[in-house]
């Protein structure tokens, strides 16, 4: 089990109402997850709840049987690897400086282990095939080839978890498909648990063993994309109709969306 | 929009080369700055004297220099030069941990404080006419010391929620607390006229008639806070990504945060007290050697501490030798190098 999450309740200080209300749902190692929901539905705020980035206040949280509060921020670290968003830097760092830097979780002062640090860095920028753009200063780098960088720096803290928060929403088609077939080779061959937060539903259907849908900090459904995907879900939870097909893969759906006027 | 920037990209032998370098520049300027002066010395006396006091080494040179020469250059320039070099380390180090924890490149010491409250703490020494010295130092120097670093408490503690200190807040709190003290600071002024000239040439900052005790004094707490802040150059670089990021990979981010803004702000207080205000130094050094050698903290520190001495020496030796016999005090010459190249880099950062 790699997350095991139970009546899982946040709210913020000011806020007047909970942003999560007693969530409970588990994990499983070695699965592509997706969550979705409308904006505002909680799901940046569970993010942060995984990652000890803000306390919660009731219920509890498991990284692979261990309390997330008894963990030291390394220890989640070392379990746990995050891309936002969108990162920007006000200094231009090379891309390997960055990737080096995620080796952080793993040093303790004045000890050194040089091969394996080297072996790790090298190993995530193969992968995320950021082997050329090494020495090249983030300033100079696309969107693309930076969300790369940070995907880099995220496996070299050499994870079981990467909780990816809309990474690739400000990237071109090409870009995303380019990443998320790079999760998808990552959570293949090195067993990688991969937690998304998506807003296209299309790339949540075709990448995704489980998706979780919330709705108002509760889950809506969970399960797999053709159980949680369906017209009715989609309606109740956004409010929008859409027609869902399915073409080759009938266990994959597709979503279509339509103009409202005429 | 893409950040178009100059970055050179340097191997770290290079890196180490240029530290290499600065260090024998920073020598080199000691000789020189140690010749300049009303009173024309060659680089021959100054090497010979300076030679002449080293324990052990100069009973055996068979030599003598004249009382004279050893007066100015062991009692006169060689203190005066060393503190322009301690102070200067201080302002580009400090500089470049403020840069790197607001991750901000337009940070500096003297945003949280750290300036109005030594300007407020001497003031009210030269007021209340305080007399008392300590270890050597007079009443001004330490006043300036305790107004600084409780001016930083009080200014991180308004910013504090729980553990957790959201910069712009601290930005602004130190804006607000300045604000107050550089008031108060002027109504004391205005009700204790004889006593505004001093005041007033204290706040240019400069370092006409320091000696030995000055550099005494500031040494030890530099020192330490520098010590502190190479501990903790690893967390610096994660922190200067933003402080989720640095959390996230690892970092007690809170922790360390209090750490280094505090060992910083003991450098910049500890440096402040003996020199007055010097402005800009803390700002543009970490830029330039930033531009030089890129934003790696491992080789971004030592690189910009050196500066700061060589370009601080430099500016005073200017300062004490081109109006002479009139001394302009040092912190008018490193603002009017300063404040061009800050609205430099705020109009080079406008379209970012």
């Amino acid at each position: 089990m790699a997350i095991k999450v139970s009546s899982l309740s946040f709210q913020y200080p000011a806020s007047p109402a909970k942003v999560l209300d007693s969530l409970s749902f588990k994990i499983e190692k070695n699965q592509f997850v997706g969550i979705i929901g409308p904006n505002g539905c909680g799901k940046t705020t569970l993010l942060k709840c995984l990652t000890n980035m803000v306390r919660i206040q009731e219920g509890n949280i498991f990284l692979f049987d261990k309390e997330l509060n008894s963990l030291t921020t390394k220890q989640v670290a070392q379990l746990v690897g995050v891309v936002p968003q969108r990162w920007e830097s006000s200094f231009s760092f090379t891309a390997k400086e960055l990737v080096a830097m995620g080796r952080y979780a793993h040093k303790q002062r004045f000890i050194r282990d040089k091969e394996t640090d080297e072996q790790v860095i090298n190993k995530a920028m193969k992968a995320t095939r950021i082997e050329h753009l090494a020495e090249r200063p983030i300033f100079q780098m696309s969107g693309g080839e930076l969300q790369r960088v940070v995907i880099a720096q995220a496996l070299a803290q050499t994870p079981q978890i990467l909780i990816l928060d809309e990474a690739t929403s400000h990237l071109d088609i090409s870009h995303q498909l380019e990443i998320f077939d790079l999760l998808k080779e990552l959570n293949e061959q090195q067993e990688l648990t991969i937690i998304s937060i998506m807003h296209d539903l299309n790339f949540a259907s075709q990448y995704c063993d489980q998706i979780i849908m919330m709705r108002e900090g509760k889950i809506f459904s969970q399960g797999s994309p053709k159980e949680t995907l369906t017209a009715a879900n989609i309606k109740e939870v956004y409010g929008v109709d859409v027609n869902v097909v399915f073409t080759n893969d009938s266990e994959r759906p597709l979503i279509s969306v339509f103009p409202r006027i005429n | 929009m893409k950040k178009v920037s100059v970055v050179l990209k340097l191997s770290n032998q290079k890196k180490t080369l240029i530290i290499i370098s600065l260090i024998i520049v920073l020598v080199l300027s000691i000789a020189i700055c140690l010749t300049l002066g009303s009173a024309q010395l060659s680089l021959g006396q100054v090497v010979k004297a300076v030679l002449k006091r080293i324990p052990l080494v100069g009973e055996r040179l068979g030599y003598s220099v004249s009382p004279m020469d050893d007066l100015i250059i062991h009692s006169i320039r060689l203190p005066r030069i060393l503190l322009a070099i301690l102070v200067g380390c201080a302002l580009g180090a400090a500089g470049v941990v403020f840069q790197g924890v607001f991750h901000n490149p337009m940070a500096e010491p003297f945003v949280i404080g750290v300036s109005s409250g030594a300007a407020l703490g001497a003031t009210i020494a030269f007021v209340l006419g305080l007399n008392f010295s300590f270890f050597g130092l007079s009443s001004v120097p330490i006043m300036a010391f305790l107004g600084s670093m409780l001016t930083t408490f009080v200014v991180y503690n308004i910013a504090r929620v729980g553990r957790k200190v959201p910069l712009t807040v601290l930005l602004l709190a130190g804006v607000a607390v300045g604000s107050f003290m550089s008031a108060l600071n002027s109504l004391l002024m205005v009700f204790n006229r004889e006593e505004s000239t001093k005041i007033v040439f204290w706040l240019m900052g400069g370092f006409s008639a320091r000696g030995w005790e000055h550099v005494q004094a500031a040494f030890p707490y530099i020192l330490i806070g520098y010590l502190v802040i190479v501990f903790y150059l690893e967390e610096l670089n994660l922190l200067s990504l933003g402080e989720e990021k640095a959390q996230l990979m690892g970092v007690d981010v809170e922790k360390v945060q209090l750490i280094l803004i505090g060992a910083a702000s003991l450098i910049a207080a500890a440096a402040v007290s003996v020199s007055g205000i010097i402005g800009f130094v803390g700002l543009i050094v970490p830029h330039i050697i930033r531009i030089l050698i890129g934003p790696d903290h491992k080789f971004l520190l030592p690189t910009a501490t050196i500066f700061g001495g060589i370009f601080l020496l430099w500016t005073d030796t200017l300062a004490r030798t081109v109006f002479s016999p009139i001394e302009v005090p040092v912190g008018i010459l490193t603002s009017m190098a300063g404040a061009p190249f800050f609205v430099y880099l705020l109009r080079k950062n406008r379209y970012k």
